[in-house]
């Protein structure tokens, strides 16, 4: 039986538990039960999780196919694609900005900055089927009648290897966008989301910039001294303008006029 | 798969049959059949044989590969007869289910195929693993290999094969003692 099932050869293990050699073992005694909180709902009955998976992934296979069609039906593929080489440096000095806890200008959101689009266009045209072909290969009904289907991922097992770092880039993904999109330019960010436009008549007109450090962890570092960094008064001011429910700004930042772009302008979609 | 070799508790015919070899060990093939059937090892060994070397696919996620031989199940209902009702093939273990649905008391584990499976070309009763006899853990002496499902479908130690109209009426209606008591849902392709 060990033989048979070469246990011992992973990369990766969730659970303490050995394969005995001296005895028989069953996958009774294989089964574990995960909280929900990190694991599909069903704790023991894997069952349960293999329905939610199922219930899940037929959704995301719906709307993704709908997405992608649309976005080729209405030309806004042009948003996700990189139709030019130097979106790699720019992706690069986006990188840089954000790895030195700043953020880049709103000037840089045509409607999504380089390391965005890239970061999009991986996820919806790669990711996306990537999960689609590995996924597809864990199942025993296209391994009966397409082995070489499976053969071309290394197996059965590097498929399910290969599935779950798929699963670990798109959790990765799906935590650093909703991360971003709350810190860089969140009004901006969530008028666009909500309401399809900039919004400045609702938001106020002072678009944040500077340093993400200090606008989203450190209210006592920038906001009361305020002049530590560039951008406590920007943070001052967006709570000020939040407060009186987006009614125009207060603020008195001394942000640099080429950070404010026209909403208009703002709306490209090719 | 359905577990280790039923103890004596779970079928005392089941170990005295092991004891003795599996000379008195029947497949009893009955249900909705013109010609219902009890067939000894030696009689299934008769009967026209194919290998095959696959992977077997558990739920869990791990797998194996072996090399079977055995009879096809369409070959077992050629001889049947089903009638033109029997839409569905109920396989019935030895052993008992581990596991039942709202405590209730355990029922011998079995599992329901429908006729486009059973009439799969690798849908086999397998009583050779890599060239001997099934061992024990494996399901000795018989067992169901239904290579486009997953582990759960093949019923190990195998006791009896029925043809039923319908699936919905036998167990807890759900297809099998891993979907009544686990939520396993009957399609195991994926």
């Amino acid at each position: 039986l060990e033989r048979w099932l070469h246990s011992g050869t992973e990369w990766l293990k969730f659970t303490k538990k050995e394969v005995p050699t001296h005895r028989l073992y069953t996958a009774r005694e294989d089964e574990m039960d995960v909280t929900p909180w990190i694991a599909l709902p069903g704790h023991k009955n894997i069952g349960l999780g293999r329905h939610w998976h199922g219930v899940s992934n037929t959704f995301w296979l719906i709307n993704g196919a709908i997405y992608i069609a649309l976005l080729f039906g209405t030309g806004e593929w042009r948003r996700l694609i990189p139709t030019s080489w130097d979106i790699f440096p720019r992706a690069w000095d986006s990188l840089t900005t954000y790895l030195s806890l700043n953020i880049p200008p709103l000037s840089e959101f045509q409607p999504y900055d380089a390391l965005q689009q890239l970061a999009y266009a991986f996820v919806v045209f790669i990711l996306g089927p990537f999960m689609l072909i590995t996924g597809a290969a864990l199942s025993p009904a296209i391994a009966a009648s397409a082995p070489w289907y499976i053969k071309m991922l290394g197996g059965r097992q590097a498929a399910r290897s290969l599935h779950f770092i798929g699963l670990v880039l798109f959790a990765g993904f799906t935590v650093m966008h909703i991360f971003l999109v709350l810190v860089v330019h969140p009004r901006e960010n969530v008028s666009h989301i909500v309401l399809g436009d900039e919004g400045p008549e609702r938001f106020g007109s002072q678009p944040p910039s500077g340093s993400w450090a200090c606008s989203w962890s450190s209210r006592s570092t920038c906001g009361p001294r305020g002049t530590r960094c560039g951008t406590g008064a920007a943070y001052r001011s967006r709570s000020i303008a939040l407060k009186h429910r987006f009614a125009s700004s207060r603020c008195t930042t001394s942000l640099p006029v080429s950070a404010i772009r026209s909403p208009t302008s703002l709306r490209t979609t090719g | 798969v359905n577990g280790a070799p039923p103890t004596e508790k779970e079928s005392a015919d089941y170990v005295r049959m092991k004891d003795d070899d599996f000379q008195d060990w029947r497949l009893e093939v009955g249900g909705l059949v013109r010609r219902p059937l009890s067939l000894s090892l030696e009689d299934i060994r008769a009967l026209p044989s194919q290998v095959q070397i696959t992977k077997h696919n558990c739920v869990q996620g791990w797998c194996g590969v072996a090399k079977w031989r055995g009879v096809r199940v369409s070959e077992i209902l050629k001889l049947a007869e089903p009638l033109p009702e029997a839409k569905y093939l109920k396989f019935t273990s030895h052993g008992l289910s581990q596991y039942s649905y709202g405590g209730k008391p355990l029922e011998p584990f079995y599992e329901v195929i429908d006729q486009i499976l059973a009439n799969h070309q690798q849908t086999i009763l397998a009583y050779e693993m890599n060239d001997q006899p099934l061992p024990l853990p494996h399901g000795a002496p018989l067992r169901l290999r239904v290579e486009t499902q997953l582990g759960y479908k093949m019923v190990k130690y195998l006791r009896s094969l029925e043809l039923i109209a319908d699936y919905r009426t036998v167990g807890e209606g759900q297809g099998g003692s891993r979907e009544d008591a686990q939520f396993f849902g009957r399609g195991a392709e994926i």
